[in-house]
């Protein structure tokens, strides 16, 4: 399991990341993150809301309400414009870190 | 029996209780609940049980609303404005009814009158009074808050000790001060009960409201406890 620090820090640029692939819902977020990280990165589903909400508040995405094809309402969101921005600069930032320990773990190797 | 729906609108309830008041996030908490519990129904396992953990997934009600409060705006330095603002026209009102009521009328004891002046006061007592409640209410301050309660204890202390006029007489009188034996003495002729008896409970309003709103506190604080055993 992913310690609950870097979950909470790789929440926003997941979100957007994901986001910027097409609208989504809460639901299928979390559901997506989950498999995408064969279940280690595990969300506790509540917190997603508020985070979505704090995302939108800021003005990165937006949302709409919409029924699903089975008749189902639910809560589309979307990456809005300065959302684009955010995404890459989190993009840069977490390639950094990355690139980072990668290059050290490379080193201990040689 | 297990009734699903049943177990929804309870857990719905738990949620408000936590304080998650506003319909949009509770909806979408909602949706996300009977999504979980449509998807793990298809695998086969009892009803029960697959509620139960797909309220676990959506976490403890206290701790999502403590989530969504961090997403409110927090308006401080409106509120540190209001507050300064607030509290000394509050208590400039408060003085000034209660001291017009107070000593004017039940205290010296002369007959009140329903003139213009008295109904004045009663309305700037009342006016202060909310104002008192609402200030300790947007505030997050606790000293605001505190200053809210002693100011409610303070009032009701002052209209419950009204209330007795010949208590007044004799406190003021073996005081054996100047001042003192002046109130006694004007004490002779006190004011009708029904006077006393409204000019207390005017002043035992916002003891009330700290009363009450103790209670709801209380009563939300128990809940959310039992809410636990769905989280």
């Amino acid at each position: 399991m992913i310690r609950k620090e870097l979950v909470a820090a790789s929440a926003e640029p997941l979100i957007l990341s994901l986001l910027a692939r097409g609208e989504s819902y809460g639901y299928a977020i979390i559901q997506e993150v989950k498999a995408r990280s064969g279940g280690k990165l595990q969300w506790t589903d509540g917190m997603l809301y508020p985070v979505l909400h704090r995302m939108e508040h800021r003005g990165l995405i937006k949302s709409r309400w919409a029924e699903s094809e089975t008749g189902r309402k639910r809560k589309y969101y979307s990456l809005k414009k300065d959302g684009k921005t955010a995404m890459a600069k989190h993009q840069e930032q977490w390639s950094l870190v990355h690139s980072v320990l990668a290059g050290l773990k490379k080193e201990q190797y040689v | 029996m297990f009734d699903l729906e049943q177990s929804i609108t309870e857990w719905r309830r738990q949620m408000l209780a936590a304080g998650i008041k506003m319909p949009v996030p509770l909806e979408e908490l909602e949706i996300h609940l009977r999504e979980e519990i449509e998807r793990q129904m298809k695998s086969g396992f009892d009803e029960q049980g697959i509620f139960n953990s797909a309220v676990q997934k959506i976490g403890e009600a206290r701790v999502v609303q403590t989530e969504f409060k961090k997403v409110e705006p927090d308006h401080k330095m409106r509120r540190t404005i209001l507050l300064i603002i607030g509290w000394p026209v509050a208590g400039v009102a408060l003085w000034y009814g209660v001291t017009f009521l107070y000593f004017q009328w039940a205290l010296i004891g002369f007959h009140p009158e329903c003139d213009l002046e008295t109904i004045a006061a009663v309305l700037i007592i009342l006016a202060a009074e909310i104002g008192i409640w609402l200030l300790a209410k947007v505030s997050r301050y606790r000293t605001s808050r505190s200053v809210s309660l002693l100011v409610c204890v303070l009032l009701a202390g002052i209209g419950i000790f009204g209330f007795f006029p010949a208590e007044q007489k004799h406190t003021t009188y073996s005081g054996n001060n100047p001042i003192g034996i002046v109130f006694a003495e004007m004490l002779s002729q006190p004011s009708p009960i029904w006077f006393r008896g409204g000019l207390t409970l005017l002043l035992c309003v916002p003891g009330i409201f700290w009363v009450g709103w103790g209670r709801r506190h209380l009563v939300k604080k128990l809940n959310s406890t039992k809410g636990r055993q769905y989280a």
